[in-house]
C-alpha cells in the first residue's frame, strides 16, 4: 500500500475529524439533539434547559473523555510496541488491565460496592499499579530491564489476575456479579469533568515525554544495542517508556474499564498510512485514537438506543474488520 | 604503533572482559593503539572475542580490567549522545520486524545524535541523508520498507546510516557477512574511500582476510581473547601465525598489486 505523503495534512485532517466526530457524539443518544440545538447551547442561547444539561453535563464530558481515553490508549500502544519491538503489543498485554479489573471486581463484589464509584476507581488503580510494579520487579536487574522477561512476566501476571478475578466472580452474589462483569467490558458513562481533567493532564504530559523520546523509539526498532550506538541512554529510555505507557493504561482502565483494540489497531493503522517515524506516529495516533473512541462510543449509544452497548465490544467489532482490510491492502 | 604522525582514535591498555558467570575471559590483556585516519582490519577465528571487542570499544560492555580511551578521552567518561556524534558502530542487528522503517527513515536514524529533542530534522540533516543514500546507491530504494531489502541492500543501509552520523570513527562488525564478492569488494572500497577522502578512521572486524589485506593500512589478529599479532597486512598475514590462530594449515600467497591470499591446505 502506498504511504500517504503529507503527514502534516494528515494531522490537520485527523484534527478536523476529531471535531466532526465530537459534534456527532453530541447528537446521538437516547434523547435526540439537533445540530441547531448544539449550536444554540454553545453560542450561549439556551432555549431548552434540559437539552443544555444533556449537552453540557452528560454528552460533552463523555465525548471529551472518549477523546482523551482514545488518545491515551493509542499512545500507550505505540510505546509498548516500540519498547517490546513486538507488533502484538498493546496497552493491556502486561497485566495492567487484569490488575485493574481484579481491583475493581474486588471493590464491587467482596466489598459490595459500598465505597461507590470513586472507591471502585481507586481499587482499579491500585490493582493496576500493583501489577505494573510486580511485572517491573520481575524483569529488572541492577543493570538491565529485560524486555523478554517483561513480556513473559506481564503475560503471567495478567493470567494470574484473570484467574483470581474469575474465582472472585464465581463466588459473587447474583446482583453484584452483573455490575462487576459490565465494569470489565468498559464504558464511558462514568466520564466526568474531574476525571477528564486528570486524563487530559496525563495525556498531555505523557504525550510530551513520548514525543521527546521519539527519535530513540525510532532507533529501538533496530534493536537496543543499535539505539545505544545512536546516542540513546537505553536503560533510562526503557524504564521511562514502560512507566509512561503503563500509567496511561492504568489511568484509562481505572476510569473507563477495559476497552480493547484501540491501543493495538490505531497505532498500526497510522503506521500503515504514514509510516513508523515516532515523531509523527505519536501525535497522529493520539488524534486517531481520540477519533475512533468518540465514534465507537457514538455507535455504542446509537446502535440499540436507548440500550447502550459496552464500548469494548464496539471497538472490537468495528476495529477488527477495518484493521483486517488495512492489513490485507498493506501486503498486496 | 609504528605510525606516530596522527593521534590514536582508540587506546586499549591491558584490557580484559569476562561475561557474567563465564569461566574464562572473552578478552584478556589487550593492548592496542588504533591510529586515526587509518583503516584497521581485525581478523581472527570464530569465538576469538572479536565481537566482544567491538561491544567493549562501542561502550556497550564495560571492561572488567584495564582501560580504554576513545578520541583522547576515557570511554566511560563520554556521554552516549556526544560519543555517537563522533563514533558510529555498525554491528550485527536483529532482523527487521513488521514495525520497521523505510530505508530513508532508517538512514535518518544516523542524525539522531545531532538532532535537537523537540525540533524536526533540519534541511541540513535532509541533505546529509540524501548524500548518504546517494553514496551507497540507495536513493531509488529510499521509500522501501527495510523488511523488503536483499541482504546486500540491508548491509548498505547500515553503511549509509553510519555515513549520515558524520562520525570521525566507524567501528564495523563483519560488514561483508552474507555478501557476494561484488558487494564485499564494493563495501571495502567504500570504507577505504571514506578514509582517503574524509579522513575517517575505520576499524573493521572481518573474516575476509583477502579483501582486508588489500584495503587496510593495519591489521590485528585476535585469537584466544588476545591480540596475537598487529601491524601492516604483510606483517600480520604470515602462514605460521594464521595456521596457529585458526588451528589449520594455511598458506599466505602474495599477488603483486592485489594483496595477499590466504589459502587453506589440507
Amino acid at each position: 500500500m502506498q504511504r500517504l505523503k503529507r503527514p502534516r495534512l494528515g494531522m490537520l485532517g485527523l484534527a478536523c475529524l476529531l471535531l466532526l466526530s465530537g459534534v456527532l457524539g453530541l447528537l446521538v443518544g437516547a434523547a435526540p439533539v439537533s445540530i441547531g440545538e448544539v449550536w444554540a447551547v454553545f453560542s450561549g442561547q439556551t432555549p431548552d434547559p434540559v437539552t443544555a444539561i444533556i449537552i453540557n453535563s452528560i454528552r460533552l464530558p463523555r465525548v471529551v473523555g472518549a477523546a482523551f481515553t482514545g488518545a491515551a490508549l493509542a499512545i500507550s500502544g505505540v510505546l509498548f510496541q516500540a519498547l517490546l519491538r513486538n507488533p502484538l503489543a498493546e496497552p493491556y498485554l502486561l497485566g495492567v488491565s487484569s490488575g485493574a479489573a481484579l481491583g475493581a471486581v474486588m471493590a464491587l463484589t467482596v466489598l459490595g460496592g459500598i465505597l461507590g464509584p470513586l472507591g471502585t476507581l481507586s481499587f482499579a488503580l491500585i490493582g493496576a499499579l500493583l501489577a505494573i510494579m510486580l511485572v517491573f520487579w520481575v524483569a529488572v536487574s541492577a543493570s538491565r530491564l529485560d524486555t523478554y522477561v517483561l513480556i513473559l512476566s506481564g503475560v503471567v501476571v495478567a493470567a494470574f489476575c484473570g484467574a483470581v478475578m474469575m474465582l472472585v466472580l464465581s463466588l459473587a452474589e447474583e446482583d453484584t456479579l452483573r455490575s462487576a462483569v459490565l465494569w470489565t467490558m468498559g464504558s464511558l458513562e462514568r466520564a466526568s469533568w474531574h476525571g477528564n481533567l486528570i486524563l487530559g493532564i496525563c495525556v498531555l504530559i505523557s504525550g510530551a515525554i513520548s514525543f521527546g523520546l521519539a527519535r530513540h523509539l525510532n532507533a529501538f526498532s533496530i534493536g537496543e544495542e543499535a539505539a545505544a550506538y545512536l546516542g540513546a541512554e537505553v536503560e533510562k529510555v526503557k524504564r521511562i517508556v514502560y512507566f509512561v505507557a503503563s500509567l496511561l493504561a492504568a489511568v484509562t482502565v481505572s476510569t473507563a474499564g477495559v476497552i480493547g483494540f484501540v491501543g493495538l489497531v490505531v497505532p498500526h493503522a497510522i503506521r500503515m498510512l504514514w509510516g513508523g517515524d515516532h515523531r509523527l506516529l505519536i501525535p497522529l495516533a493520539a488524534l486517531g485514537g481520540g477519533v475512533s473512541l468518540i465514534l465507537a462510543d457514538a455507535v455504542a449509544r446509537a446502535a440499540l438506543s436507548p440500550l447502550e452497548l459496552p464500548i469494548g465490544v464496539v471497538t472490537a467489532i468495528l476495529g477488527v474488520p477495518f484493521f483486517l482490510v488495512l492489513l490485507r491492502r498493506s501486503y498486496v | 604503533m609504528s605510525d606516530v604522525s596522527s593521534s590514536p582514535a582508540f587506546i586499549l591498555r591491558d584490557l580484559s572482559y569476562r561475561y557474567m558467570g563465564a569461566a574464562t575471559k572473552a578478552l584478556e590483556g589487550i593492548t592496542l593503539a588504533v591510529h586515526a585516519h587509518e583503516f584497521t582490519a581485525i581478523i581472527g577465528p570464530n569465538g576469538a572475542g572479536k565481537s566482544t571487542l567491538v561491544r567493549v570499544m562501542g561502550g556497550i560492555l564495560a571492561p572488567t580490567h584495564g582501560s580504554i580511551e576513545c578520541l583522547e578521552r576515557p570511554l566511560h567518561e563520554w556521554d552516549r549522545r556526544a560519543l555517537a556524534r563522533r563514533l558510529a558502530v555498525v554491528a550485527q542487528e536483529p532482523a527487521p520486524t513488521g514495525l520497521s522503517l523505510t530505508v530513508r527513515d532508517y538512514v535518518q536514524l544516523g542524525r539522531n545524535p545531532h538532532a535537537r529533542v523537540w525540533a524536526p530534522l533540519s534541511a541540513g540533516d535532509g541533505k546529509i541523508v540524501d548524500e548518504a543514500l546517494e553514496q551507497t546507491h540507495l536513493k531509488g530504494l529510499q521509500d522501501r520498507p527495510l523488511t523488503k531489502l536483499s541482504g546486500g541492500e540491508q548491509q548498505r543501509t547500515k553503511l549509509a546510516r553510519a555515513f549520515a552520523q558524520e562520525p570521525d570513527v566507524i567501528l564495523l562488525d563483519e560488514p561483508t557477512v552474507h555478501l557476494d564478492l561484488h558487494h564485499a569488494l564494493w563495501t571495502f572500497s567504500f570504507l577505504k574511500h571514506l578514509v582517503q577522502r574524509s579522513g575517517v578512521t575505520i576499524i573493521c572486524v572481518t573474516h575476509d582476510m583477502n579483501l582486508a589485506s588489500r584495503h587496510a593500512d593495519k591489521m590485528a589478529l585476535v585469537s584466544g581473547g588476545g591480540i596475537s599479532s598487529w601491524g601492516e597486512p604483510g606483517e600480520v598475514l604470515s602462514s605460521s601465525a594464521l595456521s596457529e590462530a585458526y588451528e589449520c594449515n594455511l598458506q599466505v600467497e602474495v599477488t603483486p598489486g592485489l594483496g595477499y591470499y590466504v589459502v587453506p591446505i589440507e
